[in-house]
């Protein structure tokens, strides 16, 4: 390749570049130098557990939409679309583990449409932005509150312990009672 | 061995005595004027008026004004703003304003955004002897805005980081030192002055957590860190991730300075001389030993 020809193709290159690679003393590949130093490195999404959300929800299934507001605000909240809904399938929802979605479907039965869509709103601020995330971390709370529960066993120490917290509560309620019984008897013509 | 002159002895000690200067001169040997008051015509009234509060010492006490609530009684104290003209402020940048500065070309999306493009356009300044440390990239306007852009800035807040994401850009949180912003918000009248082009100096203890965060962006944080922090606020605020290394401006939005640096393509040290169109850089070992540091 002739001299002419290569400084042709370096003047061709794009505007911007680093020129300048300066290195000081406090470069980040200095204080990291384990780091790849690179923050487009994406890590692969969390995995469900059988039991327990991840809190991964992938954008590409759920249907995300805007509309306007409630409430006061004048002009702004008249014209702006700030309120932000979520719409999933639940009977679709693969992302979402087997034995939650079924504990979701149960508790939110009336929620859930005749085509099996939830729909989440919120328009808890002024901007769609903020009540997209939101409504993101409502549709998380309730996905995480349909998780089984693992009932913990009680000790017989516990066990007894409420027992007798339960028969005390028994015994003073009867006791009112009796108290009030022997007050309303005891009115009347003396 | 010949016997040493006075001069010989005065040079000799010269060498060994520290330097003089205020710490180090003795104090007057000979009183200059007599005492007050015990002169011969300064005596009796010690130079004051005759009777009165002056001569019976009975002024009134400090703050005193007359027929008056007193200033320091009047004016109340008001402790939020203590200390305020001591700390750091960073005044605010729409990100409404930016993407009207964008709209309206005053700013190109071509070149990475920093102080120094800011203060270009004329229309936002900083003010380093008010103690404002840069810009604070703040919320408002959030809805609108839709420029993909490489943007550094000295403060912002997680929704604000989350939008520049959202639409394919990256953001930087980056400290400036008041030396620095001198320099920076201003290059050509710094490069007229004729000084080296400063090295940023680290952010104080109270800000170092900041900038060494990887959720704020901050410029002294792990990269790989960051990628993960990008991910989780992508899940947070509900778009798709976009892919940096497949975009055509990847090489835009990837372009950092160093934690040293104020200028991109300029290094700390070299003095840039406008008239002659030339820069010249250090060759003295311990300015290259300063300046790389």
């Amino acid at each position: 390749m002739s001299v002419r020809l290569f400084t042709r193709i370096l003047q061709l290159q794009p505007a911007v570049k680093n020129y300048c690679s300066f290195k000081s003393s406090i470069s980040l590949d200095k204080l990291y130098p384990q780091s790849s130093l690179s923050i487009t490195k994406v890590a692969p999404p969390p995995q469900n557990e059988p039991t327990k959300f991840s809190g991964y929800i992938p954008m590409e299934k759920i249907q995300i939409s805007y509309s306007r507001s409630s409430g006061p605000g004048g002009q702004n909240v008249d014209k702006v679309n700030t309120k932000a809904n979520i719409k999933f399938n639940v009977h679709e929802a693969n992302w979402i583990p087997e034995v939650v979605r079924e504990n979701l479907k149960q508790k939110f039965k009336n929620h859930v449409s005749k085509d099996g869509f939830i729909t989440l709103q919120s328009d808890r601020t002024r901007y769609q932005h903020l009540n997209t995330a939101d409504a993101l971390q409502k549709l998380r709370e309730m996905i995480r509150s349909c998780e089984p529960v693992e009932v913990k066993e009680l000790s017989p120490e516990t066990a007894e312990k409420l027992r007798r917290r339960r028969e005390k509560a028994s015994r003073e309620r009867l006791l009112e009672k009796r108290a009030r019984a022997s007050v309303k008897s005891s009115r009347g013509a003396v | 061995m010949s016997m040493k002159s006075g001069s010989d002895w005065a040079l000799a000690l010269l060498r060994t005595l520290p330097r003089v200067g205020l710490m180090n001169l003795p104090r007057e040997p000979f009183r200059k004027h007599p005492r007050t008051g015990r002169g011969q015509h300064g005596g009796k009234l010690h130079g004051g008026p005759q009777k009165g509060s002056y001569q019976r010492m009975s002024y009134p006490r400090l703050g005193w004004e007359p027929r008056k609530v007193p200033w320091y009684v009047r004016v109340p104290m008001e402790n939020y703003y203590k200390d305020h003209h001591l700390k750091r402020q960073y005044p605010p940048l729409s990100l409404g304003t930016l993407q009207l500065l964008i709209d309206t070309n005053r700013i190109s999306t071509d070149e990475p955004i920093d102080l120094t493009a800011i203060c270009n356009t004329k229309l936002h300044e900083v003010r380093p002897q008010e103690r404002h440390y840069g810009f604070h990239l703040t919320v408002d306007g959030i809805d609108t805005f839709k420029a993909k852009v490489n943007i550094e800035v000295q403060w912002t807040s997680e929704a604000v980081i989350a939008a520049v994401e959202k639409n394919g850009g990256t953001i930087t949180t980056s400290y400036y030192d008041l030396h620095s912003i001198y320099a920076a918000k201003d290059p050509i009248a710094w490069f007229r002055t004729g000084k080296p082009i400063p090295k940023r100096m680290i952010p104080p203890e109270d800000a170092i957590e900041f900038y060494t965060n990887p959720k704020m962006r901050g410029y002294l944080a792990d990269p790989e860190k960051v990628a993960e922090e990008r991910l989780v606020l992508a899940q947070k605020y509900g778009y798709e991730l976009p892919k940096i290394e497949e975009d055509p401006q990847r090489d835009l939005l990837l372009k950092r300075k160093d934690p040293r640096q104020i200028f991109y393509g300029l290094e700390p040290g070299w003095v840039v001389n406008l008239r002659d169109k030339c820069i010249l850089k250090p060759k003295d070992e311990a300015l290259l030993q300063y300046y790389s540091n």
